[in-house]
């Protein structure tokens, strides 16, 4: 059952190459996007909540906008860029802590499936089996149903996501370490649990993990920017990429950019983590570091 | 067939843990009674609910009587329209298939025929679109890949209608964005398997002894490149109902993703849970039919777990 | 060789039941069943027999790696503590472990001297500069340059690194040393170079080595004793040279002439019928019984046990060599 994404995970991507100057590309925009992650709102020309009516709808540079609101305004007048720039910081700074925390949470309990063994192990399975079964979106969802929704919790939630993959990663590799591997011989040194787990078995492990991170990531930015969309992520007056998109589908026909230019954000940002994944895959293999 | 014994009782394992997950999080939310039957219930049924759920009790018993309530089909009432919530979610089940059902076909035929072409003729020029494709078709989330289909197909030719349910035009568009991103899975997955069975020594062997090679494919590579690609059926049918939820929002198409959205929007818990409920058990048994046919197409699977267990 | 031995194990039994079955019944695989030995400081023992016969088993439970289910193991006069807890920890000190592939064995991201200063670390050893001095001492002893400590175990060769995980071994001066078929990953010249520093390494230390090894002639290099095990078992046991040239058991006699020599196999040498049995097929009497050329009519239901032959350093569990067996015949090569 859940092989199916762990194998499309280890044998879906393929294995070639990729030209090395859409790596760069990635590389760049994602610094970029990451700089403006921690700088954006004092990039930002205005206000993002700062509401101009009788400068609604203007659109972009070169579509007959003014250098005042390069990439225009919305439907109350609000600048887009300064809209975009707080945006991106937020989906930014949620991607990443979900990210960093589902992959922390997950490999702590991989680890202590691996090393308690037993009635614990089971449980560990029995959840990541959970959790491999059910699709992430809908748990999510109910999760914000019944508990409600704040920034914590919204990000608290997206860090469950993915977590179940790191588990599998760190469990199995720390299990084939323990076994006759150098985590055993160690061990047998009279080293503490706690030397072996990250002293040894994590630096042995974490090519891997960054890998499944990279893969991870853009999930992440996905749910985040579809629950957002869906008005039951990021609230206002705060704002995210997707409720940007959110709030931009009511002026589809009439002012079409204030979707188009936060869609894609999103969508390079995912891809670009998915370039510099399928980048850094590829060379951790030719270096033999899985 | 010790092995689907094994799987079934994963399955009721999964259950148990769905419905234990649905029991903390709504102890998590607070008073349960008020979060089922809402402020404006009268304090009377108020009073007898939590009775009859016992919440005066320890909170293990509350546990046991909780799993007893839901596994005798008792899954209470929607908040919103008053009526059973099992009721609510079974009539847009239909709706929900009606669009689901041809979205996996619809991608099994682009991503299978994609991961092939592209697997013949790797790191071809063909090849590397179609996998930049189905990277974009991955990374692209569906709810902007539907409305830039609704600007073009809906505002800009004017020839297929943006949302609502009327025609079986009005399907087109959702069903296009929810097989498209499937696709792009499966291509990528199809080209993976078949590569690498395409590098075993029985097919170089069978090219080497001069068999044709669209035999050595049809004979050899396909059946054996089937066997891992079955897998992935459980993963597809998951990533369809995720998305079914946001594209359903996205083209306002009336069936369990709208409602799903609709019911956490107002806190509607006992339609939340019923649903939750439906999406599990729809995974597991995606995952026993996975099961199923992969030891229909691997024999090697079924004498092994004959032998050893699982 | 007076007082208390370092390590004195008493009738260890350890059976590893096959697990996770949920119909039918499971059948416990004795892996090491009913063995003591002692072994003094000093002293070398090499532990000989076929794949699978518990040897590598009676090691890890000598080192308290692993829980025997009964019998009981003591070093210098004392049992050991649970494996994992703090004492246990703390006694890895004086006992170390020489594994059959050292690449595997060493952590492959870290410099070998990073390796081998690890236990130092682990132990309190001293300062850093101590720490500095010892690993020197340690590269040099095994052989090794310390250009070669600041290389990873990826960049060495075999010899090299099994030298590594020597010099890791020897770290904390220990007492006993449990080398698990340290020369079968190697290959023949480099064996032979390895199995020198051993022999090297016990005369200027005085660390006592359990050598577990199917190799005989790795064995005679190193031993001072040497003890025959099969299926879980010790058949013979003595002084090196008496059991490996007038070996006395039947099983021990067949597993010496299999071993060719200059010439190629010896013409004459003794063919045992069948496999050995499975381990989760427990029989009464000897284990040796069906492919044994000579077994008598006691060897069907009672077991041998370990008895002195002419020298009483030298024992032998068979009963075609004691009272109320029949006398001793050697097994006639099977045609």
């Amino acid at each position: 059952m859940s092989d199916a994404v762990k194998q499309e995970e280890h044998a879906g991507i393929g294995p070639r190459r990729l030209p090395a100057a859409s790596i760069c590309c990635a590389i760049g925009w994602l610094g970029l996007l990451l700089a403006v992650g921690l700088f954006g709102p004092w990039l930002a020309p205005y206000d993002h909540t700062a509401i101009d009516l009788l400068d609604r709808l203007a659109p972009p540079i070169g579509f007959g906008g003014s250098l005042s609101h390069p990439l225009g305004t919305d439907e109350l007048g609000r600048d887009l860029l300064s809209r975009l720039l707080v945006s991106i910081q937020m989906s930014v700074l949620i991607a990443c802590g979900a990210t960093l925390l589902g992959a922390v949470l997950g490999t702590l309990l991989g680890f202590l499936a691996a090393h308690m063994r037993g009635t614990v192990e089971q449980i560990i399975l029995a959840l990541v089996d959970f959790q491999a079964t059910m699709p992430f979106l809908i748990l999510a969802l109910a999760i914000l149903a019944f508990i409600g929704n704040s920034l914590p919790i919204f990000m608290g939630l997206l860090a469950l996501h993915g977590w179940e993959r790191y588990a599998r990663i760190a469990r199995g590799l720390a299990l084939g370490a323990n076994a006759q591997g150098y985590a055993g011989a160690v061990w047998q040194l009279g080293a503490s649990p706690v030397r072996i787990y990250l002293f040894h078995i994590l630096p042995n492990v974490m090519a891997t993990l960054i890998v499944s991170m990279t893969i991870a990531f853009p999930e992440i930015v996905l749910v985040e920017s579809g629950l957002s969309f869906l008005g039951l992520g990021v609230q206002p007056p705060a704002t995210s990429l997707g409720s940007m998109v959110g709030y931009g589908r009511d002026y589809l026909a009439s002012a079409p950019w204030i979707l188009i230019i936060p869609a894609a954000t999103i969508s390079t940002m995912a891809l670009s983590v998915s370039l510099l994944g399928d980048w850094l895959r590829d060379r951790f293999e030719r270096t033999g570091l899985r | 067939m010790t092995f689907l014994v094994v799987r079934l009782a994963r399955a009721l394992l999964t259950i148990l843990i769905v419905v234990s997950f649905a029991f903390v999080v709504l102890r998590l939310s607070g008073d349960p009674a008020l979060a089922i039957l809402t402020n404006e219930a009268p304090p009377e049924a108020l009073l007898a609910f939590r009775q009859s759920w016992g919440l005066d009790e320890p909170i293990l018993v509350q546990y046991f009587n909780y799993l007893r309530t839901i596994f005798s089909g008792d899954l209470g009432m929607s908040m919103r329209d008053g009526r059973d919530a099992f009721t609510v979610v079974a009539e847009r089940i239909p709706i929900t298939l009606a669009i689901t059902v041809p979205a996996l076909m619809l991608s099994i035929m682009i991503g299978v025929t994609a991961g092939i072409c592209a697997a013949f003729n790797p790191n071809s020029r063909l090849d590397r679109s179609i996998m930049l494709g189905a990277v974009a078709g991955f990374t692209v989330p569906s709810f902007v890949l539907g409305l830039l289909l609704v600007l073009v197909f809906s505002v800009w030719f004017g020839v297929l209608p943006s949302g609502g349910a009327q025609r079986w035009t009005n399907a087109i568009l959702p069903i296009v964005t929810l097989g498209v991103g499937s696709a792009a899975t499966l291509a990528r997955y199809t080209r993976a398997a078949l590569l690498e069975v395409l590098d075993r020594p029985y097919v170089r062997t069978a090219s080497a002894k001069g068999v044709p090679w669209w035999q050595t494919i049809l004979c050899h590579a396909l059946p054996n490149a089937a066997i891992p690609m079955v897998t992935i059926l459980g993963f597809l049918v998951g990533q369809l109902i995720a998305g079914a939820v946001v594209v359903e929002n996205v083209f306002s198409w009336p069936g369990v993703g709208r409602l799903l959205v609709a019911s956490v929007a107002s806190r509607d818990l006992a339609v939340v849970q019923c649903l939750l409920f439906f999406v599990a058990a729809t995974m597991i048994a995606a995952n026993i039919a996975t099961d199923i046919l992969y030891s229909l197409f691997d024999p090697r699977l079924r004498a092994s777990a004959n032998r050893g267990g699982a | 060789m007076t007082g208390i031995p370092l390590i004195e194990a008493r009738d260890l039994i350890k059976t590893y039941g096959s697990r996770r079955r949920l119909i039918g019944e499971s059948h416990p695989v004795y892996a090491v069943n009913g063995v003591s030995l002692k072994l003094a400081r000093g002293e070398t023992l090499g532990l000989v027999g076929e794949s699978g016969c518990g040897k590598s088993t009676l090691g890890r439970l000598i080192l308290g790696l692993e829980i025997a289910d009964s019998g009981s193991v003591e070093f210098d006069g004392s049992p050991l503590a649970r494996a994992g807890s703090a004492e246990w920890r703390r006694s890895r000190a004086r006992m170390q472990m020489v594994f059959q592939d050292p690449l595997s064995a060493l952590d492959r991201l870290l410099p070998i001297a990073a390796q081998i200063r690890e236990p130092l670390i682990i132990h309190k050893f001293g300062s850093q500069a101590q720490m500095n001095k010892r690993v020197g001492d340690l590269l040099n002893a095994v052989g090794l340059t310390a250009a070669q400590g600041r290389r990873l175990p990826g960049e060495l060769s075999g010899g090299q690194r099994q030298r590594a995980v020597l010099a890791r071994a020897l770290a904390t001066s220990p007492d006993l040393l449990v080398c698990d078929e340290p020369t079968s990953a190697l290959d023949m010249l480099i064996q032979a170079q390895v199995l020198d520093l051993f022999a090297e390494i016990q005369s200027a230390s005085g660390v006592a080595i359990l050598f577990i090894s199917h190799d005989l002639r790795a064995l005679r290099r190193v031993s001072d004793r040497v003890a025959v095990m099969y299926l879980g078992s010790i058949v013979e046991e003595g002084p090196a040279k008496q059991v490996l040239e007038a070996p006395r058991h039947p099983y021990t006699q067949a597993l010496i002439s299999s071993v060719p020599g200059v010439g190629g196999l010896s013409p004459n040498r003794i063919l045992l019928r069948g496999e050995p049995p499975s381990p989760t097929q427990r029989r009464p009497g000897c284990a040796f019984q069906p492919r044994c050329a000579g077994a008598v009519h006691a060897c069907n239901h009672t077991a041998p046990t370990l008895l002195p032959v002419s020298n009483p350093s030298h024992r032998v569990a068979c009963h075609l060599l004691h009272p109320g067996g029949e006398p001793a015949s050697i097994a006639r090569p099977v045609a």
